[in-house]
């Protein structure tokens, strides 16, 4: 419990409105879409860049950790208060602050939620690529400082190239700005280290982003398979050929059988594996690419493939696979997903050792994930009442990292490291790459009051188990 | 005090004797804004750079890391140049995976080796420095970058990931080789464009691109800069999209070579603009190339011959250094927003004619990135302070454009009097906080970066 004079002291800088401490109110900020969870002592929700300022001078006074917090759909523990302390929610800072078209560049408030920007920006024949499938929901800054991804970066990029500028309310308190409406600025890439930094070296106030025009034609195609290798192996052949799709997603029959449950998109549920493939760029050029891609498709004894006739049907097929984590609460109360990333060449064998992890431990894992840039995302459903199924899940999620690092992969592709994958750091990190990133963190942050406990095994932590491992 | 004969026996012994340079001749070809360095050393392979730098770090001495040479010109004057460590040895490439688009080199390889090795696959890295026959390392450490910008991005785009050895030996590794990664901090951004002032870059991850099916160019001429810029934009914010674009004025294109100016039209400010990519798509993104620049009221308009491109982007990237290289003009990139080009280059074009110099300009319009050139007719020294204020100037246009200018190179009396990086903002802080962290005795290149560091 924090002193009344703390609390009346962060209920002063924010507004009677802007803090929760009753324990009801706080239950709602202990966890987010990751596993773990852990109750904050009191949450603040600044509606400026000032207050927020404030907020973390009073925590560093008070020796407090604090948290910031967009929209809760962190898959990896990254916005969980696991030290207690503050919660900063930033989802009242949700103002597109500017829209301007003729520099190609939006700036907006971390709060403002990822497709409500896109949405703004369509009147203008403009969009924001970085699309992660909680678009819906998930903001801006939670997506700065995850790095998101989204089925568009196969061709667009993650967050970090479409990220310009930001306004940052360091460790400290102090103020500072990276970047800016202009490329290249002079100095170390500030803007690039926080993007991914999960929150842990500074609070980002303001955002400065690129936007791109939106293409002139879209046409989406559903591959179907009746072997999950032949549709990996399609994957592997269309970026083989040169043909780079703005999006290459893969969804298995586990998964098409639970998004039909719930959603009925129109996948069918009698095929091993789909491929949703999206190409944009000008009218003339689109139908000679489909037909390559439904060649390379043919090769590798696709079913069929289907092109949406509509936009709606579109839409559709879009719903069912950016609801697919949701519909997996038909099957199961729980779940854990992984985003490992393997080379595009390796899908077919990360997939099969993937299941064969799964059964070996009593799992069913079902696959849903962006197969053009090697991200998978193996989820795993269980039972979260029953500590032993959790722990074998978590064991079967450890697995699976192994088998992505071993593959000349990485454990996070877009999720991050959050509280859920510290342990699997040091499967793609040696000791002296973990030590410059701990000096880094302490170069921001030296009382370890940001976001604590995240991203980085501690010291010791890391020499045992780089002991362990010989 | 650096003793360098010492040096050059601990040196010897790892690398061996003739990898270590210490003859004055040959070392005062790699001097830097002057300053003649005290040894070169050329390690091969990981181990050695790594035992190199050890061996630097425990005498104090300051570690200039050198490619091929090409922006060797960029920076501060630095504070010291005790050891030049070259790259030439550094010249393996470790992994070309061209069903995943990835290519791991060493920092030595050159541009045209890797552009090489990659169009046997139909793939080309879409990086486009000044010279073709810069380094991998140089092009990541200076985050160099030309026309393809606008359609591909910078290096730091495009590094999936790097080996770095610190000032303590210790290697860093951050990033791999998938184009999805968020494990750990994004460390490799660090080192990209931090021309070698935290650690000696030795390898490199880069995503490759398939070769685009086709690329053909239309090149017009307008009477005014607001003329070309005005269609250059339209067209940027079109489906029409090129995937580059780029202004040169009558100087500019004045000192492109023979071989290219004979495809191109003879006097005005030219607009360059690119198709890349399918046969249909190109095609019709040429026509509204045409009909575009023609309504704009365009003088003339030619298509150079596929043959040519390389050669005609390769031309117009080496105004962005001044040619030729051993030209002592100034050169400045102006980074501003976008739509702010136009009224900037005016205000440019305006203050050096006022100043009594002659100025070239090269613009990538999409980018908002211009490289401005500047030159006198007497020698530098005389005319110094017209110089140093006309840089200046032009850096507070930039400034209150929103962007910034950096001096690409420029003689030493110039560096010496206008900060070639300009002023460091409210960020400056935690770069000198992660300078001392990495590099605690500044070993590194020191003085050649942003404030000095």
């Amino acid at each position: 419990m924090l002193a009344g004079r703390v609390l009346a002291e962060l209920r002063g800088i924010v507004g009677p409105g802007g803090m929760l401490a009753s324990p009801g109110d706080l239950l709602a900020y202990e966890y987010d879409a990751a596993l773990e969870r852990a109750m904050p002592d009191v949450v603040v929700l600044p509606t400026s860049t000032e207050q927020v300022a404030a907020v973390v001078r009073l925590a560093n006074r008070e020796g407090l950790p604090f948290v910031p917090r967009g929209a809760g759909t962190n898959l990896s523990g990254g916005s969980v208060p696991i030290k207690g302390g503050i919660v900063i929610a930033l989802s009242r800072m949700n103002r597109i602050l500017e829209i301007d078209i003729p520099n190609e560049r939006a700036v907006v408030e971390p709060g403002v939620v990822n497709l409500d920007l896109s949405m703004a920006l369509a009147p203008h024949g403009y969009y924001y690529a970085p699309d992660p499938a909680s678009q819906k929901v998930s903001t801006i800054g939670g997506n700065v400082a995850e790095n998101a991804g989204g089925p568009h970066c196969l061709r667009y990029g993650v967050t970090t190239n479409h990220v310009l500028g930001l306004e940052v309310v360091l460790p400290d308190g102090e103020v500072i700005e990276t970047g800016g409406k202009a490329i290249d600025p002079p100095g170390y890439d500030l803007t690039g280290l926080f993007v991914g930094s999960e929150g842990t070296l500074g609070i980002v106030t303001k955002v400065i982003v690129r936007i791109l025009p939106l293409p002139e034609a879209v046409k989406t195609l559903l591959a179907i398979f009746d072997t999950i290798e032949d549709a990996s192996r399609s994957v592997s052949a269309i970026i083989a050929a040169g043909l780079v799709p703005a999006t290459l997603e893969m969804m298995d029959k586990h998964m098409i059988a639970a998004v039909e449950a719930s959603l009925r998109s129109g996948f069918p549920i009698d095929a091993e594996a789909v491929l949703i493939i999206e190409l944009d760029g000008l009218r003339d050029e689109l139908d000679r690419q489909a037909n390559r891609i439904i060649a390379i498709c043919q090769e590798h004894n696709v079913r069929e493939v289907k092109a949406a006739a509509s936009e709606a049907e579109r839409n559709l097929l879009w719903a069912g696979r950016r609801g697919a984590f949701g519909a997996i609460a038909r099957v199961s109360p729980s779940y854990l997903v992984l985003d490992g990333t393997v080379p595009r060449t390796s899908l077919p064998e990360a997939l099969q050792r993937a299941a064969e992890i799964g059964r070996r431990h009593g799992f069913v894992v079902h696959n849903v994930f962006h197969a053009g840039d090697g991200n998978l995302h193996p989820l795993i459903p269980y039972d979260g009442r029953d500590p032993e199924q959790k722990k074998r899940a978590v064991q079967a999620g450890m697995e699976i990292l192994e088998t992505c690092a071993a593959l000349g992969g990485t454990i996070s592709g877009e999720h991050g490291i959050g509280l859920e994958k510290i342990k699997a750091m040091p499967l793609v990190f040696q000791p002296a790459d973990l030590i410059t990133m701990r000096q880094i963190k302490h170069t921001f942050d030296p009382d370890n009051l940001c976001n604590p406990g995240k991203v980085l095994p501690a010291a010791d932590a890391a020499a045992k188990t780089n002991s362990a491992h010989g | 005090m650096v003793d360098y004969p010492i040096m050059a026996r601990d040196l010897a012994s790892i690398v061996g004797a003739p990898q270590v340079t210490s003859t004055l001749e040959e070392l005062a070809a790699w001097a830097v804004d002057g300053q003649v360095p005290g040894l070169a050393v050329f390690p091969r392979g990981l181990e050695e750079v790594e035992r190199v730098v050890t061996c630097a770090e425990r005498q104090g001495a300051a570690i200039v890391p050198r490619g091929a040479g090409t922006r060797m010109a960029m920076g501060s004057p630095p504070r010291r140049v005790d050891l030049i460590v070259g790259t030439k040895r550094l010249d393996r490439i470790v992994d070309l995976d061209a069903d995943n688009l990835t290519i791991t080199a060493q920092a030595g390889v050159t541009l045209e080796q890797a552009q090489a090795v990659l169009a046997a696959h139909g793939q080309t890295l879409p990086l486009d420095p000044p010279f073709p026959f810069s380094t991998l390392g140089g092009v990541i450490a200076t985050n160099a970058s030309g026309p393809k910008r606008l359609a591909y991005g910078a290096p730091r785009d495009l590094v999936l990931g790097l080996k770095a050895v610190l000032a303590d030996g210790r290697l860093v590794s951050p990033g791999g080789k998938v184009v999805k990664n968020v494990a750990g901090y994004d460390m490799g951004k660090l080192f990209i464009g931090s021309i070698g002032t935290l650690g000696f870059l030795v390898e490199v991850t880069l995503r490759t691109v398939p070769t685009p099916e086709a690329e053909r160019m239309l090149v017009a001429s307008f009477g005014s800069l607001s003329q070309a810029l005005e269609v250059s934009g339209h067209l940027l914010r079109s489906a029409l999209r090129p995937a580059a674009a780029a202004v040169l004025s009558d100087q500019a294109s004045n000192r492109l070579p023979d071989g290219v100016t004979e495809s191109l039209p003879k006097t005005g400010y030219l607009l360059f603009l690119s198709a890349a990519g399918s046969t249909e798509a190109t095609a019709r993104q040429m026509e509204g190339f045409r009909r575009q620049c023609g309504d704009a009221g365009a003088a003339e308009m030619t298509e150079p011959a596929g043959g040519r491109l390389t050669a005609v982007w390769t031309a117009i990237g080496a105004l962005q250094m001044g040619i030729p290289i051993y030209e002592s003009a100034t050169v400045c990139r102006v980074g501003v927003p976008i739509s702010a080009l136009g009224r900037t280059l005016e205000a440019v074009e305006r203050l050096v004619s006022a100043a009594g110099l002659r100025l070239s300009m090269l613009a990538y319009t999409g980018v908002g990135v211009a490289y401005c050139s500047l030159t006198s007719a007497e020698p530098v020294l005389a005319c110094l302070d017209r110089f140093v204020r006309a840089l200046t100037d032009l850096s507070t246009i930039s400034q209150q454009a929103g962007g910034r200018m950096v001096i690409q190179s420029a003689p030493l009396e110039v560096k010496q009097r206008v900060d070639v990086w300009g002023r460091p903002g409210s960020d400056f802080r935690l770069m000198q906080g992660l300078k001392r962290k990495l590099d605690p005795k500044g070993i590194f290149n020191p003085g050649r970066f942003i404030g000095a560091i």
